[in-house]
């Protein structure tokens, strides 16, 4: 089914430069210009990240609020998503939730996914896997999301979270065959 | 033996097993139902994963994050970077103004009339406080505008064919437009090269012209 | 079923391409839809309407269309598709033609809007949500509007009545006409003069550097009101006597006013100064290059 949006990968990479030169100097129109291109992908990593769209409703406020101090920052080494989406995992992995604390953030041998005190699900029309998602401790949701959502290597992934390389792919499989199972009630 | 390969599924599917793995792997799989069934249903949750779509959140979260940008953006964007307590005319400039009055001496008033038959004005009092410039805010130098300008115009050049032609037309008729100030306001502060107005101005024409490019880049883009 | 198999099926309710003169289709609205439109040239018309419905009406599919300077337009296809919340209506150039067609959608009012098209025009009448509508060659009518109404062309004029929420309208050559605005206004033109007519901000940005620009409407305490122009006139018109610090900056014209104003400072080289009127709180600024800055007031 051909879809109606534009290319907005293309018109973004091609924009940017100009957006990020005039909310560098102060322009908010230009800055929003871009907070409305890239929020997407920002609040969906922060809601699969920290399984609640509360959370993640604050926590994107957190990036903007940090990406527009840190502007002067960005080189234009890379492309402003991808810079954008660096400081984001920053910050929600920095992020101390209200939730209860948690019995344990990773899955253990048994792979049992603990019955964890009732999390806000996503709303709204939302696939049964980011439900089952929400479910999940949230260190092993971090591996899952960063691994197969966001595309991360598994290199990258224990640098971020402070683990080893065999910690991240044992907690991605067992996140996987956790998932299977939720999703098969 | 199916416990050991389950547990390296994952491993399987991403790839990351030694070739010698990866043959014992397959091998197992094709005499072990139950492992083929798992491993179609860790492929499905990984495709599904992949292909996630983001969505814009349900609430705009915009004012919250506008809000919080206070100072810094309200500094840049609502206060212009020429003096708050900006000058009066001289009474000859007053009067090149098109502006009737009465000069009634320093530290006197001065009436203004307005043209054209209306109602004069009230009396002004001239207060004599010397100027106070405020602190320019902090502006991109012209080597990153004309650095946004070249990328955008270049961007332009290579894909004016993909434009209607008439489109092109009016995106070169304005960008010449706002070349024309640009070199107006470029003289004029030549001539004054301390005006905050016209740096202020020569500031925000460029803007405008990046602004448009940025359009016409997007355009073209969209055309791809 | 399981869920997992559950999320391999496509949620789409798609109608087959239609082509044909005419196409005609009603079918229930869905709380909380929203309107994608896109089509690429003609015209594209979205009113409000009492149903719990949405309707899609097209003309002109396959009709052999002569304009100055355009080639014959043959047989175009429209698609109507449904994913998630979203109505996607798109006529767009293919295989049998140039996705040239005049489209006219009817939608409840509370149906956010999103149009696009290349060489359209647009209109928009009794939305009570958010509207967006770009396009490159063509007018862009609104009428309605709430939330934020986000306006977009680069040849042709933008005219806008009544919105209720933040209004950003943005043309490159094009006059820009907006008359009673309840909600912040940014408008920018390049070649073209911009009207702003009973607009009760309490923040107002217009600028253009080809044109005049004429403002209308009261001055809130605290709100902000920038009215920028290089070459072209400036004229504001407030209701009543407004408490608000007024800059004024010319580099080649003129001042009037029928305001009390009381300048402070002394005089410099340039045509800038300031003045407090009432008892401040607002901020107002005046500028043109090169043009006359008028400054009035309504008994209203």
């Amino acid at each position: 089914m051909t879809t109606l949006t534009t290319p907005r990968e293309t018109v973004r990479a091609q924009g940017e430069a100009a957006d990020v030169a005039l909310a560098s100097a102060g322009d908010a129109t230009a800055f929003e210009r871009l907070y409305r291109a890239h929020v997407p992908r920002v609040h969906g990593l922060a809601r699969r990240m920290l399984g609640s769209t509360e959370e993640a409703d604050e926590v994107t406020q957190d990036v903007f609020v940090r990406a527009w101090s840190k502007l002067g920052t960005f080189r234009g080494e890379s492309q402003f998503g991808t810079w954008l989406h660096r400081l984001a995992v920053n910050v929600i992995l920095a992020h101390r939730g209200r939730r209860a604390t948690e019995r344990s953030r990773w899955l253990d041998d048994e792979g049992a996914v603990d019955l964890a005190p009732a999390r806000h699900a996503p709303a709204g029309l939302r696939q049964d896997l980011e439900a089952a998602m929400a479910r999940l401790p949230g260190g092993a949701r971090q591996v899952f999301v960063l691994h197969d959502v966001e595309g991360y290597r598994h290199e990258e992934i224990a640098d971020r979270l402070g683990i080893s390389t065999g910690t991240s792919k044992s907690q991605l499989h067992r996140a996987r065959m956790a998932l299977r199972g939720l999703l098969e009630r | 033996m199916t416990g050991h390969w389950m547990d390296r599924l994952s491993e399987y599917i991403d790839e990351e097993l030694t070739a010698e793995a990866r043959d014992a792997c397959e091998a197992h799989l094709l005499a072990c139902p139950e492992c083929r069934e798992v491993l179609g249903e860790l492929r499905v949750i990984l495709a599904e994963a992949r292909a996630m779509e983001d969505e814009e959140p349900a609430v705009d979260l915009w004012p919250g994050i506008r809000a919080r940008l206070g100072g810094s953006a309200a500094r840049r964007l609502d206060r212009p970077t020429t003096p708050r307590r900006v000058l009066a005319f001289s009474l000859p400039q007053l009067l090149a103004a098109g502006l009737a009055f009465a000069a009634v001496g320093a530290g006197g008033a001065i009436a203004l009339g307005a043209l054209g038959g209306e109602t004069p004005v009230a009396t002004i009092p001239v207060i004599g406080a010397a100027p106070v410039l405020a602190p320019a805010a902090s502006v991109p130098g012209e080597a990153t505008w004309d650095h946004a300008v070249g990328e955008l115009r270049a961007v332009l050049d290579a894909g004016r064919d993909k434009l209607d032609p008439r489109t092109v037309q009016v995106l070169e008729a304005s960008l010449a437009t706002i070349d024309r100030a640009l070199e107006r306001s470029r003289r004029a502060l030549a001539a004054d090269p301390a005006n905050p107005y016209l740096n202020a101005h020569l500031q925000q024409t460029m803007r405008r012209k990046v602004e448009l490019l940025r359009q016409a880049a997007a355009l073209v883009a969209a055309q791809s | 079923m399981p869920a997992f198999a559950a999320l391999t099926l496509a949620a789409a309710l798609q109608v087959a391409g239609v082509q044909g003169t005419q196409f005609d289709t009603t079918f229930a609205a869905v709380r909380g839809d929203r309107l994608e439109a896109h089509v690429f040239s003609g015209s594209l018309t979205v009113k409000s309407w009492n149903r719990d419905q949405i309707r899609i009406q097209a003309a002109g599919l396959e009709d052999a269309r002569e304009r100055p300077g355009r080639a014959r337009v043959r047989a175009g296809g429209l698609d109507v598709s449904r994913s998630g919340g979203t109505i996607r209506v798109q006529l767009h150039p293919g295989r049998s033609g140039d996705g040239e067609g005049d489209v006219t959608i009817w939608v409840p009012a509370a149906t956010p809007v999103e149009l696009q098209g290349n060489q359209t025009s647009m209109t928009v009448e009794g939305i009570q949500a958010s509207v967006r509508a770009t396009t490159i060659e063509g007018e862009v009518t609104v009428t309605g509007g709430s939330d934020f109404v986000e306006l977009s062309s680069v040849d042709g004029g933008i005219t806008v009545n009544g919105v209720r929420g933040r209004l950003q309208a943005n043309s490159v050559d094009g006059a820009i006409v907006v008359h009673d605005v309840r909600g912040s206004v940014s408008v920018n033109a390049v070649d073209g003069a911009i009207e702003l007519i009973d607009v009760d901000g309490p923040n107002v940005q217009a600028n253009t550097v080809d044109g005049d620009i004429a403002f209308r409407g009261p001055v809130r305490s605290g709100g902000t009101y920038r009215l920028v122009s290089h070459d072209g006139d400036v004229s504001a018109t407030f209701a009543g006597t407004p408490d608000a610090e007024v800059s004024v900056s010319t580099f080649s014209g003129e001042f009037e006013t029928d305001m009390p104003v009381t300048i402070s400072g002394t005089a410099k080289a340039g045509r800038q100064f300031s003045f407090t009127l009432g008892k401040g709180g607002a901020q107002v600024f005046l500028e043109t290059f090169d043009g006359t800055i008028r400054l009035g007031r309504t008994t209203r």
